[in-house]
């Protein structure tokens, strides 16, 4: 008994022990990142019989899109009426999307069906804004390399035709900026939505006859893996 | 106490584990065994008036909370009447049993005048990772002993410890890009043991591996849903939990912090802390398949 007496005196004086640090465990943490588009809407502006290309792009900055909805039409009224053969249409898309680091985003589009001898095709695309201003990035590319900021073209003066088979109208791996992200493009939300505004134009081919026309564009953003 | 404190930090690890005395019983009484079923035989004592017997039953000491094994010395010291070797088996909570072994046995005269043995049998747990739940004793026959301790001399007890309970310690997470963007809550309940003394946080950090780690746990709310004491410890005891930041700090981000606001525990104490915790990714994420393991880092703090 007088051993376990000793024993007991001894704890006490160690009973205070010094802060400790140690490894313990492990989480496992694991799943699935993945370019992920999570809706898209558009809106339409006629430029209006008469107007030409450039006052039509040169508009884009300052226009006002309304009612944006999945699907969107447009009635341009009787293109005979006009000075030309073609009419300009402005549009803007709204994307919510997330884009990681390393990845690209795709337009893609087609014509899914057309009455008439119609040629619709694309001529302007800008990148207005979009992603979260505290986390990763709000413009698409390389961050301040090869980058797209506010209201910078994606697709300038170019004649890109809308074909019935689906294809990329624009690029990000080989079209301006020709970079995928730096981080990632966080576009989730209302205010932080992929903004982008284009110019389509709309042209009556030699085979057109005097009566309705109507085109059909299936159009839409592809978050890709590189 | 800065002073102090410096100088525990030189002390030799060997030298800060102190042999506590977990049980010991005089067997003078029927309240004063491990085993209700031992009898009290009076005239044979090494002290007192009265010891122990045993017969053919195995008899059990039950430890009143469940002890690390790891790097513990368990040790029994008790006066049996005449020489002679007893199995004495400690039972793991794993299942397995941990044999105990004769480490000294020296003859000494009881006070009833016959000759009795000193005997001190000993487990050491080493490595292994599991806790000792109880002490199972295989008489076989009439034995008579007196004057029994049961000691534990671990890193662990009278020092302050936080860690995986044995068996428990991987956490599973899985996340897809929706339970991301939906900041899905994924609850776990991570089983936990230590000792705190009063006043003592642990605070809990998940180390940042750093090779493709772009995605991270949050501790959105915290609970203790369960907590497992000794009976001597349950008087004021009092323990809260609280979610930490999940900035990444020193290569490490913040889980949770448990902080002993009552009185300071004998024994080890288990807890179930309930996590809820969304995922987060970081600005580099790429898009990919990941799996790696966070290492939990404990640092315990006055």
């Amino acid at each position: 008994m007088k051993r376990l007496l000793t024993f007991i005196t001894c704890l006490v004086a160690g009973a205070v022990m010094a802060a400790d640090d140690q490894v313990t465990g492990t989480i496992t943490f694991s799943g699935v990142l993945a370019p992920k588009a999570i809706s898209i809407n558009f809106a339409l502006n006629d430029c209006g019989a008469g107007t030409d290309l450039a006052t039509c792009v040169s508009a884009l900055d300052t226009a006002t899109f309304s009612s944006h909805a999945q699907d969107v039409s447009l009635d341009l009224g009787n293109i005979a009426d006009g000075e030309t053969f073609s009419r300009f249409v402005q549009f803007e898309a709204k994307v919510k999307m997330i884009l990681f680091a390393n990845d690209y985003l795709q337009f893609i589009a087609a014509l899914t069906s057309s009455t008439n001898d119609i040629d619709v095709s694309l001529r302007q695309l800008n990148f207005v804004s979009g992603g979260r201003a505290a986390f990763g990035q709000t413009t698409l590319g390389a961050i301040g390399v090869a980058d797209l900021a506010e209201n910078e073209a994606m697709l300038d003066g170019t004649d890109v035709l809308i074909t019935n088979v689906s294809t990329a109208l624009w690029d990000q791996s080989t079209d301006n900026p020709g970079q995928p992200n730096d981080k990632v493009f966080f576009a989730v939300s209302n205010s932080e939505e992929l903004v982008v505004r284009g110019v389509l134009e709309v042209e009556f081919g030699e085979d057109a006859t005097s009566s309705a026309y109507n085109a059909v564009i299936t159009a839409g953003f592809i978050a890709k893996d590189n | 106490m800065f002073l102090f404190f410096a100088f525990l930090f030189v002390l030799p690890a060997s030298l800060m584990a102190m042999p506590v005395e977990l049980d010991s019983f005089s067997c003078e009484n029927s309240t004063d065994r491990f085993d209700s079923r031992l009898q009290i035989e009076y005239n044979f004592f090494y002290q007192g008036r009265a010891s122990c017997r045993s017969d053919r039953n195995i008899y059990f000491y039950n430890l009143s909370t469940p002890l690390s094994v790891t790097n513990s010395t368990f040790r029994i010291v008790f006066y049996k009447e005449n020489n002679g070797s007893l199995p004495i088996n400690g039972r793991l909570s794993s299942g397995l049993l941990a044999s105990f072994t004769r480490v000294s046995s020296q003859r000494v005269t009881g006070e009833d005048g016959r000759n009795w043995r000193e005997l001190v049998y000993e487990y050491n747990g080493g490595s292994t990772v599991d806790t000792l739940e109880r002490i199972e004793w295989d008489f076989n026959g009439t034995v008579r002993f007196d004057e029994i301790s049961f000691y534990i001399d671990s890193p662990f007890l009278g020092q302050r410890y936080f860690q995986f309970q044995s068996g428990h310690s991987d956490i599973d997470y899985n996340f897809g890009v929706e339970d991301f963007l939906n900041e899905t809550l994924l609850t776990k309940t991570y089983k936990m043991e230590g000792r705190l003394e009063s006043f003592d946080s642990a605070s809990n950090y998940a180390l940042d591996t750093g090779v493709n780690s772009f995605a991270y746990i949050n501790c959105e709310s915290v609970s203790i849903t369960n907590i497992e004491l000794a009976l001597v410890d349950q008087l004021g005891a009092s323990y809260e939990v609280e979610c930490l930041d999940s900035s990444l700090v020193d290569e490490q981000r913040g889980l949770f912090k448990i902080t002993n606001t009552g009185t300071t525990p004998q024994y080890s104490v288990k807890f179930d802390i309930s996590i809820n915790a969304t995922g987060k990714f970081t600005e580099d994420a790429t898009s990919t398949n990941f799996s790696f393991p966070l290492l939990i880092n404990t640092r315990i703090t006055p």
